[in-house]
């Protein structure tokens, strides 16, 4: 045989076996872009051995901007590690971590901690067999104690214990005290006040709410969310979600007509079209630049204010939404942002406990997380003012005090991103739009989506919901 | 004296060993064709079987038969979508086309800098989606792009919100899709142009035909496999339309440019429903591939395409 006959012979032999070889490799097929190193998955990690190797354990984290990413790891990873010398936790930053973390899931090749962006996630990863359960741990470190019940509540499937709250949230009112006191205005807290300050921005050309949907629909829930608690009130919607009552019971139809309303007056940036067409860094602008005047978003936006006011970072502060029907109380609608489980096919569950347990175990290092990644780890403990670095801006301790004293009293309402299930959930985003459009009647809107919710539950697919 | 020839001519099929006829060549073929069973043909098989599944995404797949293609005939926002893939389909088989007819065609007469003109129009087509689409998105800003800005100088008719009204959305992503892409077909009108033989439109002169007429009759005639070809092409990239309107306007406001490949991302995952998500994919696929076999069938029935 010819030297090139054979030298064409192993090249084919060779890419057969490289081709071959694909099906092993897969898992980094649908590995994160990361921006740390190393593709480590579940099937990776080493077994807890008596050979004295660390256990390793891989967590999967939303991404962040480098900053925020370096100050986790120190904060948390490296403090977890040094205290640990038996378990290594090595903590990866994804971009689109909730689909990249499905597809690997399903592969066999995802991480030991599942982070998903609310209870409403969790559901199918439980249904798939995917998450391991977490009742006798929240025995052992004492969760139900530390975390806010709401919030471990939201976890439960069944009554077993899947998923535990890393981050909470609210959506509040926004605002730029510079416009308002060059205006003469005072916060609102009624809708005849709210509505009297709306009149008269756009009267000065200045957009009364400043948000617009186009960097992301999911706003719609958000306001959605507000109007339901403000006007329906949260008992109300308690009710709907406990099917007690039904989405197109008429005080939550009136809520919706209330925020269409607004839209068709022009209070969200003066058409609809202009609220469709908006993304969040006009909105930061307008905001901080006085052309408009509130900003309903939520507890996530902390991380973008320094940012958003670089020259008077004194000027933004927050405020409860108006109450927008007499006798509704101003609430805080709260949410759990962020889920964390344990991969059922982790392969040392007990050294994945561990690093939840940090999480939740110290109040001061969750505080100090918080005051240097303000926003997106608000972890539902009972956390203190003295608790938090002395540089820690007032108006963020006062807003986690006063989602810790809701969490405690019970007196708080309900997001959609967390009580919702998915679909019903995703018609809201989705569907808003076809209300400001007038596609669709608000009551048409609300009974369409109690076909969604009623469907969900008779599927045995609704998040629990705490009671009050 | 004479030279020995190098390589005479040997009868190559019927003497070669049957390892070298047969073999070989599939030994080269086997690793992309291995490479192809994994990536392609094996989640197209499976997605195939999903869509008559109630698949989630994850754990196991319920058989539900053909309940996911009745939902999908009764499905408004399918048939929107469907209708907005018409339309930019329609859109794209005529605007850029002829633009890029037109500008090849003049471009072809140009003797001096065509090489700069080419870079120029084409470079839109190598930039990345996303730094184009956030470009065109400050431009059509509804508070600091074009349209503001001409109303400030007293065209208030022009103070269009262009991605956040419904009757317009569809129609400025795709003018978005289509300045990057119009460049690339001219490149490769200009290409086949180039190819045409010289001395046809010379007779088309000597017969006193004017510029139009050598285009219709000469030009157009003579770029037709490319033409065809750039058709078939422009009607299947229209289904399979995504990047420019998930980064533009993520198909809303309120659907108004939901196209199908939209509408399958927001049900695999947003909504979860894997499943109805492959169901629509192998309504796309067999849509593409209608159009596909009109075009190997004329073909094959001798059309010069």
């Amino acid at each position: 045989m010819k030297v090139s006959k054979l030298l064409s012979i192993a090249f084919a032999a060779a890419v057969v076996t490289g081709a071959c070889a694909a099906p092993s490799a897969a898992p980094n097929a649908v590995a994160p872009q990361a921006t740390q190193s190393s593709s480590a998955t579940t099937s990776d990690t080493p077994a807890p051995a008596a050979s004295g190797e660390k256990v390793k354990v891989i967590w999967w984290t939303e991404t962040a901007v480098e900053d925020y990413q370096d100050k986790l790891t120190e904060n948390f990873v490296k403090t977890f590690n040094d205290a640990h010398p038996n378990i290594e936790l090595e903590m990866k930053f994804v971009d689109k971590l909730d689909e990249v973390l499905r597809t690997a899931v399903q592969a066999g090749a995802g991480p030991d901690i599942i982070q998903t962006p609310g209870p409403a996630f969790v559901a199918e990863y439980i249904a798939a067999g995917h998450i391991a359960p977490l009742d006798d741990y929240a025995k052992k470190f004492g969760w139900d104690s530390t975390i806010f019940p709401w919030a471990v509540e939201a976890g439960k499937l069944d009554g077993k214990l899947y998923s535990l709250p890393l981050t909470y949230e609210t959506v509040v009112m926004w605002y730029n005290k510079k416009t308002l006191a060059d205006n003469g205005w005072q916060v609102p807290t009624t809708r005849a006040e709210l509505e009297k300050i709306a009149e008269e921005a756009k009267a000065k050309k200045l957009f009364p709410f400043v948000n617009g949907n186009a960097g992301w629909r999911g706003v719609n829930e958000w306001m959605v969310t507000l109007w339901w608690a403000n006007y329906a009130g949260n008992d109300t919607v308690y009710k709907a979600l406990k099917q007690e009552t039904k989405w197109d019971d008429p005080l939550l139809v009136e809520s919706i007509t209330l925020l269409n309303d607004y839209m068709q007056k022009g209070y969200f940036r003066g058409s609809k079209e202009s609220y469709f067409a908006t993304d969040f860094p006009e909105v930061d602008a307008d905001l901080a630049s006085g052309k408009g005047v509130f900003d309903f978003s939520g507890t996530w936006a902390f991380q973008y204010k320094s940012s958003q006011f670089p020259d008077h970072p004194e000027d933004w502060e927050w405020a409860l939404m108006p109450s927008l029907r007499d006798g509704v109380k101003q609430s805080f609608p709260l949410s759990v942002g962020s889920t964390l489980s344990i991969n059922s096919k982790a392969r040392n569950t007990d050294a994945v406990a561990e690093v939840l347990a940090w999480v939740y175990g110290d109040a001061k290092r969750a505080a100090k997380i918080i005051h240097d990644y303000p926003g997106e780890w608000l972890v539902p403990i009972d956390l203190k003012k003295d608790d938090f670095p002395a540089d820690t801006d007032a108006r963020f301790i006062r807003i986690l005090e006063a989602m810790s004293a809701a969490s405690k009293s019970g007196d708080y309402g309900y997001t959609t991103w967390t009580f919702w299930p998915q679909k019903s959930d995703q018609f809201i985003v989705e569907q808003m739009d076809n209300v400001f459009i007038g596609k669709l009647t608000p009551a048409e809107f609300s009974s369409k989506l109690q076909e969604i919710y009623a469907a969900e539950a008779k599927a045995n697919q609704l998040p629990p919901i705490p009671a009050r | 004296m004479t030279l020995p020839t190098a390589n005479p001519a040997r009868p190559i099929s019927r003497k070669r060993p049957f390892f070298q006829r047969v073999v070989k060549p599939w030994l080269f073929l086997l690793p992309i064709l291995l490479l192809n069973v994994l990536v392609i043909l094996a989640p197209s098989l499976s997605a195939v079987y999903y869509a008559f599944t109630d698949w989630t995404g994850l754990g196991d797949a319920r058989w539900i038969g053909l309940e996911n293609f009745r939902r999908l005939f009764t499905d408004e926002i399918f048939w929107q979508a469907f209708l907005n893939n018409l339309i930019w389909c329609g859109l794209f088989l005529t605007v850029p086309i002829a633009m890029a007819l037109l500008g090849a065609n003049a471009m072809a007469h140009v003797r001096r800098g065509q090489v700069f003109f080419r870079i120029v129009y084409f470079i839109p087509y190598v930039m990345a989606s996303v730094v184009v689409a956030a470009v065109w998105r400050n431009i059509l800003n509804p508070s600091i792009g074009i349209g503001v800005q001409l109303a400030n100088l007293g065209l208030p008719w022009a103070d269009i919100k262009f991605l956040g009204d419904t009757r317009t959305a569809l129609y400025s992503v795709a003018f978005v899709d289509n300045w990057h892409w119009w460049g690339y077909l001219l490149v490769l009108y200009l290409a086949a142009m180039q190819s045409v033989d010289r001395s046809l439109y010379e007779s088309a002169r000597l017969e006193g035909a004017n510029r139009w007429q050598e285009f219709v009759h000469v030009t157009l005639p003579g770029i037709r496999p490319t033409l065809v070809f750039t058709l078939l092409i422009t009607v299947i990239f229209s289904f399979l339309a995504f990047d420019y309107i998930n980064i533009l306007t993520g198909g809303g406001p309120a659907n108004a440019s939901e196209v199908l490949s939209t509408l399958i991302y927001k049900a695999a995952f947003r909504r979860f429903e894997a499943g109805y998500a492959a169901a629509i994919g192998l309504t796309t696929s067999l849509i593409c591939m209608i159009f596909g076999t009109i075009f190997v069938t004329l073909r094959r029935r001798g059309m010069e395409i």
